[in-house]
């Protein structure tokens, strides 16, 4: 699978947060975007879902070379991407598990029996270092910052996505939990080939992964793309003068 | 003046103002509905009917053309054998031309006495096969424990329905309430409780209002003995032009007593619903508490809540006392959120609606019981009419255990 983002422009409520992006990811290959606050990530993020409330004033987003720009998000998610939110939303009464079969059985249309999809969530939750009583719960009601990121992570593994965007996978979380969720995010996109866009604004998580396009993002574009030296760079001179 | 008179009904300006007139048919309507009421074998097999799509049994079944009790702790007796149940002030001094729909319509009541120490639970339906007022008594001796689950049913769209209930929790009594009003869409449904609690004793009561073109609902609680507890949830699913009036009352008596009162409202289309939930503190109720948290959500600009919780405190000393309510339209970025995984709009929406509702199905014990009633109000998101119960398979029911974990039920 291959996600083309041609001269992106994204506006909400006629302000033109993103001006004009370029990117391409093939599956397997791991992408970085780092970038000061407000430099329209996480907007880029959720415009690729297909967010109603974002509205594309220019360019396209391709998946194997056909748009998707009119898709509703439900329909991307059976394309094969997978956003990672930045801050997802708690649900009461829904429960995880539930919710996370329901979803499986929409994009897969092939639901796991019972015991199998319990054995792969709980295999899932020990890999995350998750307490097991929290996916008796109901849908990120009550968790931490740090247990909402890990819950991400574990619907990706459960929907195995072949493109994922993950919208600061690491906010949020303790030296140790940033270990566990990049060690997991790392297998995953190895095991499966996974297309990946990881946002972030710090260099930590990315000592545990191995990205090999990095790209800088400011006001809306992309200002810098390159390797791995790109992180260094940034992180002795910050984002002023990238 | 009696306590009952001193009720926010009787005495605030803003109750008067949101009041939905109850629609009582006039002495001609109630003649001609009684001559095209339904049979005693209409309403066996409608009961059948449910038995087998839930896989309930009905202990008790109440309707105008037939009635049977399967417990021997119930009694199905002639209503004017039992003065009390209807002179009550509660009742007739809300309304008149409801008391005088009841003194016309009612014909049995159910007299329920669970004798101390003893655990029982019921099944219940009543049937409005025509226009007409149950009245239960359930009396709970020291020590008793009763689930009872009650189902209000109607043969085809239904007429006007009439429920007095009174309970009487005795010392150390427990009492599980689930209240399910699920008639057609033509129907009327009164629903007036009454429940006293002695010392220590406590009762969960669920209220959920998903049928009917009106639903009028009037309870009364009164923690009368020290440490007891009354828990109230409500949940009302509304859609097209359906209208719910929803006041419960609630009495802090004495030290220690505890009452809690938690609504959710999920409306659609042009349906209108008033929230009113009162509660006081009386003088001397040390350590009492209090808590009333109504929460709505609109489906569409044309529904319509309106929320009015309210609270009397004439003591101070270590109470605990605390109300909100909030309405709100459906949370969009949660939506885009179920969306994201693969569920198309109206799966979202369906999912939002019932794990909305669920929230306030969360104090029924019985794991079947919760599965019948959300499945119903899934029914409705569906766009299916109330009083269409769907086929359940407990075996496939999952719930989260006391200990919070998701387990599957096995038949």
């Amino acid at each position: 699978m291959k996600l083309e983002i041609i001269n992106l422009h994204i506006s909400i409520d006629e302000k033109e947060i993103v001006k004009g992006v370029n990117l391409t990811i093939n599956q397997g290959e791991a992408h970085v975007i780092m970038g000061p606050n407000g430099s329209g990530k996480t907007t880029l993020a959720k415009a690729i879902m297909g967010h109603p409330q974002l509205k594309i004033t220019g360019g396209d987003i391709l998946v194997d070379g056909k748009s998707i720009k009119e898709m509703k998000a439900n329909e991307r998610a059976k394309l094969g991407i997978f956003l990672q939110f930045q801050n997802p939303i708690e649900v009461e009464g829904l429960g995880l598990l539930s919710f996370l079969n329901t979803a499986r059985g929409a994009i897969t249309e092939k639901p796991l029996q019972y015991k199998e999809f319990i054995n792969e969530i709980k295999s899932a939750s020990k890999d995350l270092a998750m307490k097991e009583e929290l996916i008796g719960r109901s849908l990120n009601h009550g968790f931490s910052g740090g247990e909402k990121k890990k819950a991400e992570i574990l619907q990706m593994r459960v929907l195995n996505p072949k493109i994922a965007i993950l919208d600061e996978p690491d906010s949020g979380l303790d030296i140790d939990a940033v270990r566990i969720v990049a060690a997991n995010i790392d297998k995953l996109q190895k095991e499966k080939e996974m297309g990946m866009l990881v946002i972030t604004h710090y260099s930590r998580i990315l000592e545990y992964l191995n990205p090999k396009f990095i790209h800088i993002m400011k006001e809306g574009k992309i200002v810098r793309e390159g390797g791995r030296e790109l992180i260094s760079e940034i992180e002795k001179s910050g984002y002023s003068d990238a | 003046m009696s306590r009952y008179a001193e009720l926010p009904d009787e005495t605030n300006e803003l109750y008067k103002k949101y009041h939905m007139e109850t629609s009582i048919p006039s002495a001609e309507e109630m003649e001609r509905n009684e001559k095209t009421a339904a049979s005693a074998s209409d309403v066996q097999s409608l009961v059948a009917s449910i038995e087998q799509r839930t896989g309930l049994k009905f202990d008790i079944v109440l309707s105008r053309s037939f009635a049977k009790s399967m417990s021997e702790n119930v009694q199905i007796k002639k209503t004017e054998s039992i003065p009390g149940i209807l002179s009550d002030k509660i009742y007739k001094s809300s309304d008149n031309r409801l008391a005088a729909f009841i003194n016309a319509n009612a014909r049995d009541a159910i007299v329920a006495e669970i004798k101390p120490g003893s655990h029982e639970k019921f099944n219940m339906i009543f049937i409005n096969d025509s226009d007409i007022s149950f009245e239960c008594l359930f009396k709970l001796g020291e020590g008793a424990r009763l689930e009872a689950f009650q189902v209000f049913a109607s043969i085809g769209k239904g007429s006007t329905c009439a429920s007095l209930q009174e309970f009487s929790i005795a010392k150390g009594a427990h009492m599980g309430l689930t209240l399910f009003g699920d008639m057609g869409t033509e129907s009327t449904l009164v629903s007036l409780s009454k429940g006293i609690l002695e010392e220590n004793g406590t009762m969960n009561a669920n209220f959920i209002y998903n049928g009917s073109k009106l639903t009028k609902s009037i309870n009364f609680f009164d923690t009368r003995g020290t440490g007891s507890k009354i828990s109230v949830s409500e949940a009302i699913y509304g859609t097209g032009e359906q209208r719910f009036d929803i006041n419960t009352h609630l009495l802090n008596s004495k030290e220690r007593s505890s009452t809690k009162l938690e609504t959710g409202a999920i409306l659609d289309d042009r349906s209108h619903c008033l929230l009113k939930g009162y509660a006081k503190i009386e003088k001397y109720a040390k350590g009492a508490f209090s808590n009333i948290s109504q929460r709505g959500i609109l489906l569409s600009e044309a529904s319509h809540i309106d929320a009015l919780p309210d609270m009397s405190i004439d003591y101070s000393d270590q109470v605990s006392a605390t109300h909100s309510a909030a309405t709100s339209p459906i949370d969009k970025e949660a939506l885009f959120y179920l969306m994201s995984r693969g569920l198309s709009d109206s799966s979202s929406r369906k999912m939002f609606v019932s794990s909305f509702i669920l929230k306030y199905l969360g104090s029924i014990k019985d794991p079947a019981v919760k599965e019948i009633v959300s499945s119903a109000i899934i029914s409705r998101t569906e766009g299916n009419p109330p009083g269409e119960m769907r086929n359940i398979t407990l075996k496939d029911i999952w719930f989260s255990s006391e200990e919070g974990r998701n387990e599957k039920m096995v038949s």
